[in-house]
């Protein structure tokens, strides 16, 4: 698993933490049963606070991808994205290339597409 | 001559003088050594075997030898060569951000069982010999207790890299390896052959690794894992996967440093 934060950036740190976690579900490098870090564990390695890791952790709960048990911490209960979604994005971001469009402008699109 | 085989043959050296002094010792205090004397207690404390007095020097030179012996194989013997290794280019980091990497190296489910399955067996032989025997049935507990911890400690590891550097704990807490990133010389994907690079599975210590100093290898399985080299040469193999992305952050921070 792979957390790359920037504690200056706009989005809070425990959204970055979330959605990169989420991220690795759903590209399948984060198999269903893995056992995330420790919060504590994880928020040392980090240099972030403890309760940020934690947000992070109940977050990902609430999107489903994560079952927090006590004394087990964090587990991986969502599955890898359908193909399907692999696929649209591969042909999304080739479009996108062809089409000269930068990557900001195309996640804008994709979340405007979403509603968000 | 690496610091490992250093220890190796001077630990040989102390086994074989203290079994030499306990050879001695027993000698000078069965003599004359054709008498025969106690050589069995039963569980009461009365004795139930009886053999000639040179048994307790034989076996003392026998049991110390063997060992000292096999610290000098040890010692002595070559250990695999290096061989081609690959370091990935560093993660690409832009000011500010910060990287971390986790992954373990698990124990296997049956393992698991029979840490657990000995653990209690241990304990339930421990409340019964104490029951029956007193505290002095403790001693015999020693052994069992050592492999049981020796087998706990042979898997469940979780390695962390980032800005501090590379942690590999057990999730008993101990041991750990922490190797601060200033202390680190190289990084690189191995492909590990448990056999042939470490003599089994586990926790391992090897004397003379590639690096030119002693090698700990924390290996569940074949094939790729990530090794991390310090400055004196001593080196940690762990066998996780994704090893690549955990060197890739590693190269990120000892290029900073």
């Amino acid at each position: 698993m792979l957390v790359v934060v920037d504690p200056g950036a706009r989005t809070p740190v425990f959204a970055q933490i979330a959605a990169q976690i989420a991220a690795q579900v759903a590209a399948g490098s984060l198999a269903t049963g893995t056992r995330l870090p420790a919060a504590r564990e994880l928020a040392g390695s980090l240099g972030a606070n403890v309760h940020t890791v934690l947000h992070a952790y109940q977050q990902l709960r609430d999107e489903g991808v994560v079952e927090l048990r006590r004394g087990r911490g964090a587990v991986i209960i969502g599955a890898p994205a359908d193909e399907d979604v692999h696929e649209a994005v591969r042909r999304a971001v080739a479009a996108a290339r062809d089409s000269g469009l930068s990557l900001p402008t195309l996640l804008s699109l994709i979340r405007k597409e979403f509603g968000e | 001559m690496t610091r490992g085989r250093r220890i190796l043959l001077i630990a040989a050296a102390i086994v074989a003088a203290v079994t030499v002094i306990g050879v001695v010792v027993a000698a000078a205090a069965g003599a004359p050594l054709d008498r025969t004397v106690v050589i069995h207690w039963g569980l009461d404390g009365q004795p139930n075997g009886w053999g000639p007095a040179w048994t307790y020097p034989l076996l003392i030179g026998a049991t110390g030898g063997f060992l000292a012996v096999l610290l000098l194989v040890f010692g002595l013997i070559r250990y695999p060569a290096a061989r081609a290794a690959a370091t990935p280019p560093a993660l690409p980091l832009r000011e500010g951000e910060i990287a971390v990497w986790t992954g373990t190296v698990p124990m296997p489910r049956w393992l698991l069982v029979l840490v657990i399955a000995l653990g209690v067996l241990i304990a339930a032989l421990g409340v019964v010999l104490v029951a029956t025997l007193g505290w002095r049935g403790l001693p015999a507990f020693i052994g069992p207790v050592v492999i049981l911890l020796a087998l706990a400690v042979s898997g469940d590891y979780r390695a962390t890299a980032g800005p501090t550097g590379f942690t590999a704990r057990s999730v008993l807490g101990w041991p750990a390896f922490r190797i601060p990133v200033s202390d680190i010389a190289r990084v690189s994907i191995v492909e590990v052959q448990a056999m042939r690079d470490f003599g089994g599975w586990g926790l391992r210590w090897v004397p003379a690794g590639p690096g030119g100093g002693s090698r700990w290898g924390i290996v569940s399985r074949q094939g790729e894992g990530l090794e991390v080299v310090r400055r004196d040469g001593r080196s940690l193999v762990v066998t996780v996967g994704d090893a690549a992305t955990a060197a890739a952050v590693l190269e990120a921070y000892a290029a900073r440093a």
